[in-house]
């Protein structure tokens, strides 16, 4: 559903969602707009479906267009086949050749002029009523949905966006015919609506964050907006900092008082935070930092997804730094992982950096609720050392984790310090004390079980699919279209970057013949990670593509049925 | 930067002995920062020089009675009374002769101090305590110019700095 | 039970300073750890945080709960503890270039946020630990180390007092290192005053900068009272010297930051995201 800011295609796609979660739909909704901050073109891209969407689809079924200003922006965004419909206005002018081209049938709806025969009548709410009875949607949710949402402000917007949704209804029937929905399955467990970006903030508070400093970056902020508004409700404390060196160096010294603590930005930012993640690293005081990654480098283009913060998340740290780099692979999991991240964080005392992204970030999600697992950051506390004997920070314990005291508890002070430092903390040159802390520093992460978590695993086969990401909701549905072509093949989706899990990788690809990995970077960062950290079994395929435009199901199972072969 | 004495502070004979004992005692502590700190720059002829000097000031200190009562927190002359060595008027290469010479420095400005005081104070029983003092202090300034005669008198060209500064490495 | 009190021996560590012999920074040591016993402080409530640079070093010189940070983050560090641990008392450390260089948009936002905690930097107008290059505050003209410029900079010397009461700071006093007593007293101040507190405090660096050894001859006790009065404060320093010690304003604005009160339990937060 695409039109120029004003039109309304946002405020319909979200009474849409709305109304579909209402009605028991599962959906993935995202969203593409010009550079405008107000008036720009606008494309709202929903997938429905009665079984959960991890993916976007390989084109789309309906393009409904309230005008066509500015929309060819979004042609490679938006692939159409002849087995879709393109809906637009007739006085909306031209269509535009790239949709012509692509063969979709053609059908026009006087949505300005419905909506001018109704008192208050908008083109939206026509469009929204044509698309429901297109594809057999419920009228009763989305009426419902309208209720809820305008009752409040106007009982006139809301009878004539009533009136409107049911012109539209009725005019479809002039569209001709459309694949169906057909009707929702039933409910086991309660849904959620909710972004990746938000799920990430709950996740980070799940985990036991209370303190939050951030700096606004594009797709990021909404991390930062969860955050300002739950945190304090849960006794926290959100501050928006300066700028990003601010925010990392903010969180770093809440943690040093004890509070579990986080920041969210994007590749520019985390370029600043690098210098503090050291500081994290080296001095022991853990922060998480979500990093949720747009196309680079440098500001790139800031409103789409790519998976190329990969080599600065997990090597971009000068000195031989070692720290946690997770990854979360769906909406939902934005919320595990991230509550993952800050329990690993806390434990291991560490930075962690959440690698999260804009597609999993932006898009809003009709998901199963999520459960509530028991990871709670907790930090192995410190004891005052008996009389006469000196506190000693960052013992050389065999763990390599050092109990840490929280300022406040007497006979423990300590200064913590990115200088190399001895056990007690006192600054040091001497190559004992630097191999002793290094040894410390790795231990502590590479010794930890981190269980089932570190890889998210479906399926068997003679192939198997590494990803990561955004991609793997893709790669899933792939592997599943492949499975009923008859070609077996492994999903595995790495949670865990840094640390790598050889042995445990090594066990997952038992028995696997071939390899394809997917990710969406014009280096293959992703690839070159696998090729260097682990001993893969056989020569990695690479299906790989730069942002901005998502990795589809159907190109990964094209690819598939090939290495089937 | 010199502040005039607050002579009315100092009411009693007591007063006056807490004042100086204190003067004496925080004089032997920052000459022993200032051994800890030429032991650091390894400079270490220097530095026994004020540990040494330290040692003196203690048992200066000690001649003192224990205190009565609180002490006094401050001094009524400021923080730059005349025994503590001002830690600015050092060099890393200074010999002991400096370190000496510095004591008596401040030993001559301590005595100037109390003859003041046995002069100007509104209280006749502290200005007798101060011409005690006097007393005291003149053999102090003369038993440290002796020690400080003691001393091979350093070259001419001591701050001659044949290497340049050094920096942390690491910070 | 009875109170423990603290000398300014118990708040000092037992690790000995790296700084040159008459450096300063040895005083300024001194008066911080006296100003935290005359304010009956414990050593575990309270906290240095610095940056980096040769005065940032000074944390692990105290006994208190310390961070030796990154270079000009000082502040970041110090804001994020004070809000996290309201309870304890935070000082942040630092010189010039930490501060005013690297640091410096730190420096002007915490004097806007106005966050409970003093901050102290050591201005000796120099960069000691690299060996002597020009610092936000050196002289213009001052070219005497072989890594400044002939003739200088050229550039305006960064007038740390002025730019904190014009960026909001809430307490603005200025110290001597050879005057250890008044500075442990302006220090005590700036900590019991609430908000932002700076106090720059001029501290020799007798190694890159000898002529600093003057300075003891130079400063004064600030001739002036205190004012609370902005407009005031502002016309005095910009007719000051720079050689006026004391505290020169007070403000009266409320810290950063409020009471960490929880109204929900983490499992309410569900109720946004449920259908």
């Amino acid at each position: 559903m695409c039109g120029s800011g004003g039109a309304g295609v946002m405020t319909a796609a979200n009474m849409f969602l709305d109304a579909a979660a209402e009605a028991g739909f599962y959906a993935l909704f995202g969203r593409s707009s010009g550079p405008q901050i107000r008036g720009g073109e606008a494309a709202a891209l929903v997938r429905l479906g009665v079984d959960p969407i991890t993916s976007v689809d390989d084109t789309f079924d309906i393009m409904l267009a309230i005008d066509w200003q500015g929309v060819q922006r979004f042609a490679a965004e938006l692939p159409l086949s002849k087995n879709s419909i393109v809906i637009c206005d007739p006085s909306a002018g031209e269509v535009p050749e790239a949709y012509v081209k692509s063969g979709a049938r053609i059908v026009h709806l006087p949505m300005k002029d419905l909506a001018k025969a109704i008192p208050g009548g908008r083109p939206n709410m026509i469009a929204l009523g044509a698309v429901a009875a297109l594809i057999g949607f419920p009228v009763a949710p989305l009426t419902e949905v309208l209720g809820k949402s305008l009752k409040k402000k106007r009982a006139d917007a809301f009878e004539a966006s009533v009136a409107g949704v049911k012109a539209g209804a009725e005019a479809a029937a002039t569209l001709g015919e459309c694949k169906k929905i057909g009707a929702p399955k039933a409910k086991d467990v309660k849904r959620w609506t909710i972004t990746g970006n938000y799920g990430t903030g709950l996740g980070a508070i799940r985990g036991g964050v209370r303190f939050c400093a951030a700096y606004p970056i594009t797709p990021a902020t909404e991390v930062l907006e969860y955050l300002s508004s739950a945190l304090p409700k849960v006794g926290g404390v959100f501050v928006q900092a300066e700028d990003e060196l601010a925010s990392v160096n903010m969180c770093i010294g809440a943690s040093y008082g004890g509070e579990a603590s986080i920041t969210s930005t994007a590749g520019p930012g985390l370029s600043l935070m690098i210098e503090g993640l050291g500081l994290s690293m080296a001095s022991e005081t853990p922060v998480v930092v979500v990093d949720v990654q747009r196309v680079g480098p440098s500001t790139g283009i800031a409103t789409k997804c790519e998976q190329s913060d990969l080599n600065i998340a997990v090597y971009g740290l000068h000195g031989d730094a070692p720290h946690l780099v997770v990854a979360p692979n769906s909406i939902s999991d934005c919320i595990f992982t991230t509550q993952w991240g800050v329990y690993l964080a806390e434990a291991l005392q560490s930075p962690c950096i959440v690698l999260s992204d804009q597609a999993l970030g932006q898009s809003r999600g009709i998901i199963d609720a999520p459960a509530d697992v028991a990871f709670v950051g907790k930090r192995l506390v410190a004891e005052a050392p008996a009389e006469g004997e000196v506190f000693k920070r960052y013992a050389n314990t065999a763990s390599g984790i050092s109990p840490m005291p929280v300022p406040g508890q007497p006979g423990c002070q300590y200064t913590a310090d990115g200088l190399e430092h001895t056990e007690t903390g006192t600054p040091t040159s001497q190559s004992s004390d630097h191999v002793m802390q290094l040894d410390k520093r790795q231990r502590k992460l590479t010794g930890h079980d981190y269980g089932n978590h570190w890889a998210t695993i479906e399926g068997e086969g003679d192939i198997a699919v590494i990803t990561w990401g955004s991609c793997t909701g893709a790669a899933r549905e792939a592997v599943d279209r492949a499975r009923a072509d008859g070609v077996n093949a492994k999903l595995i989706a790495l949670r865990l970057i840094y640390p790598t899990r050889p042995e445990h990788l090594g066990d997952a690809l038992k028995g696997v013949k071939k390899i394809l990995v997917v990710e969406q970077s014009h280096l293959g960062q992703f690839t070159r990670y696998l090729r260097g950290e682990y001993d893969l079994p056989v020569k990695p395929e690479q299906l790989s593509r730069p942002g901005p435009l998502p990795m589809r199901p159907g190109e990964i199972h094209a690819r598939l049925l090939k290495m089937g072969k | 930067m010199r502040r005039t004495p607050d002579f009315e502070s100092v009411k009693t004979s007591a007063d006056l002995l807490s004042v100086a004992r204190l003067m004496e005692e925080r004089s032997a502590e920052r000459y022993r920062e200032l051994a800890e700190a030429f032991e650091i720059s390894c400079n270490l002829d220097t530095a026994e020089a004020f540990r040494m000097l330290a040692e003196g000031e203690d048992r200066h200190a000690a001649d003192f009675p224990a205190l009565v009562g609180d002490a006094p927190r401050t001094i009524p002359w400021g923080e730059d009374d005349p025994e503590i060595a001002d830690p600015g008027a050092v060099h890393y290469l200074m010999h002991p002769w400096h370190a000496v010479d510095l004591a008596l420095c401040h030993e001559q400005e301590t005595l100037a101090l109390f003859t003041l005081v046995a002069e100007k104070s509104p209280h006749a029983e502290v200005r007798a305590e101060a011409a005690r003092l006097v007393e005291r202090e003149t053999r102090h300034v003369e038993e440290m110019r002796a020690l400080r005669d003691a001393q091979d008198i350093p070259p001419e060209d001591w701050e001659d700095d044949d290497d340049p500064p050094n920096w942390e490495a690491g910070d | 039970m009875t109170a423990v009190t603290y000398s300014a021996k118990d708040f000092k560590s037992d690790v000995k300073p790296v700084w040159c012999p008459g450096c300063g920074d040895y005083a300024v040591l001194s008066s911080i750890t006296k100003a935290f016993a005359d304010l009956g402080l414990a050593p575990h409530q309270t906290s240095v945080v610095s940056g980096i640079g040769c005065s940032s070093r000074i944390p692990a010189y105290t006994n208190t709960y310390g961070f030796h940070s990154i270079h000009g983050r000082a502040l970041a560090v110090g804001q994020g503890l004070k809000l996290a641990r309201p309870d304890l008392t935070v000082l942040v450390a630092g010189g010039d270039g930490d501060g005013f260089s690297i640091g410096g948009n730190h420096f002007l936002h915490a004097c806007r946020r106005n966050v409970d905690l003093t901050y102290i930097v050591m201005d000796n107008r120099v960069y000691g630990m690299t060996k002597g290059q020009p610092s936000p505050t050196t002289e213009s003209d001052w070219d005497a180390s072989a890594m400044a410029p002939p003739g200088g900079t050229g550039m305006t010397p960064f007038h740390p007092l002025a730019i904190a009461l014009a960026a909001g700071a809430n307490f603005v006093a200025r110290g001597f290192s050879g005057d250890p007593n008044g500075t442990a007293a302006i220090i005590a101040e700036a900590i019991k005053h609430p908000g932002f507190s700076f106090v720059a405090i001029m501290s020799p660096c007798i190694t890159f900068r000898e002529e600093q050894r003057e300075w003891k001859d130079t400063m004064r006790k600030v001739a002036i009272d205190s004012t609370n009065d902005a407009a005031q404060a502002a016309r005095r320093l910009m007719t000051d010297d720079g050689y006026n010690c004391g505290v020169l304003y007070r403000g009266n604005r409320v810290s950063y930051g409020k009471e960490k009160i929880a109204t929900a339990q983490v499992a309410d937060l569900d109720a946004e995201f449920t259908l």
